[in-house]
């Protein structure tokens, strides 16, 4: 019998202890800083490209486990263009949904957290005074003089302007913030307002205890500020109607069991569109659901995407739904891009190993092989990370520099990018000759 | 490697029949009465028939909520109370007394959905694959060990594996623990529920080859259901579409997918994603939610989605028969004008047969005076609702009233400031 020395994971008492401790003095650090109070100023930064919305830029989180540090993001380097559908790929477990949540700075703390890196996002924010107030824009009407003046009510009080909505209007002021070093307080005005989410499972992430309307009004009264408590009703039930819900008051009253699945995720779906957001992440939005269902949501996403001209990040590991849906994609593999492009680009000439195995291993309706291909061999374990290319050990194509370090990204072409040494030489090569 | 061997069954000649199904129903109650006795019924699998021959594999797809797990358990007796006929190699599995059926239960197993929750946390490996071998007196103590690791090596498992536990172990290799144990037993028949949507895509090609290889090297009959057309198509020789209880459309996977006879089929092809950028599918979107199976649509249960809708459809339910050779379609739209006739026929007859029953329920005393009195409640609730609506009006003009005598009285004080 093996001693438990001899165990790969074994841990003796005194590491563990050195790793418990190492954990709560790392994990105290950062919650600090997420606690911290700042001035706006602090993490405003400056876009690389203009017509990005996203930027994601060597973005590292890190689960501090007991077990070892974790890392589930591990340089993650891609953006999001404006008015564009990425796709993100990959295995479960590879940091497609970690990547996801930190931008939306949901990662399950305390031992989850974001360790360094930037998210650089195109928000327009509350623009606020000296003492960190919104400054509201008045109604104002022209006396007889012609001068512009501000309506006051019968108690003498100014008339905060009212939106579409009948909600208060502030002065707003388009800022570019680093979320990675947002602290907490301020990014509750960007979650759910500026950057929604989808979440995977319906049925789980709905609260069984509240009406659909009541969670489709929270979050109106939470984001629109002065709206009425009608008038978010009236467009609770409107964004219903929006997402093809047909009897949308009926189901304004009926509780999350009493729908179906994909039911479930069209409300899903409204409560996320209800601030007019400019960025949807879609974490796995039709995996729990039925075929005939998955192609009704994501012909409603596409739609939506038109409709309030944004951006959405589509988070899969179904290469039919990128392929359908995505006009760039980003295919990751334990926590690092290994290959990105447009669909086009990786669709029709995947360079990865990884990506290419991915394609070939899925049996398609339109065609006939005798064997699937098979990658060999499995993930290696998050805790102890080679340092050589992740994908090596299960590699058919690896050669002897492989064994040397992670891989940097080679350009094929504008547009595509491989972290892999099999294109840098014949780059190399072709430069040569 | 000689023990191998002795794992691998005779392969039967193909061409028998190995499992005839006739007419296969399972209800589940949903709804007693005082007495009870049951009112309303979910039901699951209504009426569903084929033939599976030996070494053929026979995949069924359909929406979730069709009951094509409901109908893979059925035909292992997992549930009591099944309707219909299940000939095992020309037994009726249903009618064998337990300890009968015990002697047959080896020879049909079956791979469950869930690596993660069919595997027993408290077992190790080996105890988990030889535990049914043991029960069923296949192998004596001696060869128990020597047994298991064929079994295990069969199925790409290694030999220190046997003394571990599950937990320790990922997806993909969990669910060949589960096809062990499943093939310990020499089965000749396997029910296969979903075994390769929990696992990751890199993973399920492991698991889809290796078993086509078993199939192929032990001469296995597979029933592999699953939701996912391309591993249906992939791995299957027959393919049956099911939907709300019912076999809409079965042929042979040629047959099926080169000639799609059946709408509901036809949208189910068109809705999978094809992983190709360039491709756009020509979509035929179904409206709406597969409807509840307690109170399925009458007439063709497909109707309501359908985009053929014929006025017979929700009339009378379509017949399952033969089109082709061997390919069987339930649909109106392949019915013969003679059979229209017939059925249209049919339906006249069933509906007025129920309008006499609907009458002489309705005759009965207690029903006589239920319906009076919903009949004064409802007028109650008329008249409520009257009331409302006129006060709400009132309410409204009042209020309007006000709004003007307020405008008026703004003027007014501003032509006194003016003044």
């Amino acid at each position: 019998m093996a001693t438990n020395k001899d165990k790969k994971h074994y841990i003796s008492r005194s590491e563990s202890r050195a790793i418990a401790k190492e954990n709560s003095k790392a994990i105290r650090h950062f919650e600090k800083q997420k606690k911290r109070r700042a001035k706006p100023e602090e993490y405003t930064t400056e876009m690389k490209d203009d017509n990005n919305i996203i930027e994601f830029e060597d973005l590292h989180t890190y689960f501090f486990s007991d077990a070892g540090t974790v890392k589930a993001v591990n340089g993650v380097t891609f953006s999001i263009p404006a008015g564009s559908t990425v796709g993100v790929v990959g295995e479960s477990g590879c940091g497609k949904s970690v990547t996801s949540l930190s931008l939306m700075q949901l990662v399950q703390a305390p031992s989850g957290q974001i360790v360094s890196g930037s998210i650089r996002f195109k928000a327009s924010l509350f623009k606020r005074d000296e003492r960190g107030r919104k400054i509201p824009v008045y109604e104002t009407e022209t006396d007889e003089n012609g001068e512009e003046k501000v309506k006051l009510n019968e108690k003498g009080k100014p008339i905060i302007k009212k939106n579409s909505l009948g909600g208060n209007v502030y002065e707003m002021e388009d800022r570019v913030v680093d979320i990675a070093k947002m602290p907490t307080e301020h990014m509750r005005s960007i979650r759910g307002r500026e950057i929604a989410m989808i979440f995977q499972e319906p049925m789980t992430s709905l609260n069984p205890v509240f009406t659909i309307g009541n969670q489709l009004d929270e979050v109106g009264l939470l984001h629109i500020e002065g709206i009425s408590k009608k008038q978010v009703k009236a467009h609770s039930i409107n964004m219903l109607k929006m997402v093809g819900i047909a009897d949308a008051e009926g189901v304004y009253k009926k509780y999350p069991h009493e729908l179906s699945g994909g039911m479930r995720q069209r409300v899903m779906i409204a409560i996320a569109l209800l601030c007019n957001p400019k960025l949807i992440i879609a974490d796995e939005p039709t995996t729990a659901l039925d075929v005939t269902i998955q192609a009704q949501i994501l012909d409603l996403l596409r739609d939506i995407k038109h409709k309030i001209n944004g951006s959405i990040m589509l988070i899969t590991h179904d290469l039919g739904v990128v392929a359908e849906m995505a006009d760039y994609v980003v295919v990751m593999y334990a926590g690092r891009v290994i290959e990105m492009g447009t669909a086009e680009d990786i669709f029709d000439n995947p360079l990865h190993p990884y990506t290419i195995g991915l394609q070939k291993s899925k049996p398609t309706v339109d065609g006939e092989v005798d064997k699937l291909y098979c990658i060999p061999g499995f993930v290696p374990n998050p805790i102890n990370m080679p340092d050589y290319c992740y994908f090596r050990d299960r590699c058919e194509m690896c050669k002897e520099k492989c064994a040397g370090e992670y891989p940097g990204y080679v350009q094929v072409s504008p547009t595509h990018k491989v972290a892999c040494y099999l294109y840098e030489e014949t780059k190399e090569d072709g430069n040569g000759q | 490697m000689d023990n191998n061997e002795n794992v691998v069954l005779d392969k039967p000649a193909a061409g028998e029949p190995l499992l005839e199904v006739k007419n296969l129903k399972k209800y589940f109650t949903v709804d007693t009465n005082f007495f009870g006795k049951p009112t309303k019924f979910l039901k699951a699998v209504d009426g569903i028939s084929f033939t599976l021959y030996k070494g053929k594999t026979l995949g069924i797809v359909g929406e979730s909520g069709c009951g094509k797990s409901t109908m893979g358990r059925s035909l292992l007796r997992l549930y009591d109370g099944v309707e219909g006929e299940v000939l095992f190699e020309g037994q009726d599995v249903a009618k064998l007394k337990n300890r009968e059926f015990d002697k047959l239960r080896p020879n049909m197993q079956m791979i469950f959905q869930d690596p993660y929750a069919s595997l027993s946390p408290r077992l190790t490996v080996g105890e988990i694959i030889g535990e049914s071998a043991r029960q069923h007196k296949l192998v004596d103590r001696a060869g128990f060990h020597d047994y298991v690791l064929n079994v295990m090596n069969m199925c790409g498992l290694q030999p220190h594996y046997f003394e571990r536990y599950p937990h320790e172990f990922s997806g993909g290799q969990r669910q060949r623990i589960c096809i062990a144990r499943a093939l310990a037993l020499k089965p000749k028949l396997v029910v296969c529920d979903e075994p390769v949507s929990a696992l990751d895509v890199s993973i399920q090609a492991q698991v889809i080859n290796m078993l086509i290889e078993l199939r192929e090297k032990l001469g296995l009959t597979y029933i592999f259901i699953s939701h996912d057309l391309s591993v249906v198509k992939h791995i299957s020789d027959d393919v049956g579409v099911m939907y709300l209880g019912n076999i809409v459309e079965y042929g042979s996977k040629e047959s099926i997918f080169s000639n799609t006879l059946h709408p509901y089929t036809k949208a189910l092809f068109s809705a999978v994603p094809v992983p190709n950028p360039h491709v756009k599918m020509n979509r035929i979107m179904l409206k709406g939610d597969i409807p509840s199976p307690v109170n399925p649509p009458k007439g063709c249960k497909f109707h309501t989605r359908c985009e053929h809708c014929m006025e017979i459809c929700g009339r009378i339910a379509p017949e399952y028969k033969e089109v082709e050779a061997g390919h069987f379609c339930a649909c109106h739209l392949y019915n013969s004008a003679e059979d229209t006739e017939r059925l249209l026929a049919q339906a006249a007859i069933n509906e007025e047969e129920e309008k006499a029953r609907a009458e002489k329920e309705a005759k009965k005393p207690w029903n006589v005076a239920k319906a009076k009195v919903v009949e004064t409640a409802n007028k109650v609730i008329k008249k409520l609702r009257k009331e409302q609506t006129v006060e709400e009006a009132s309410e409204t003009e009042v209020k309007s009233e006000i709004d003007e005598t307020a405008q008026l009285e703004d003027v007014n004080t501003d032509n006194g400031e003016k003044e």
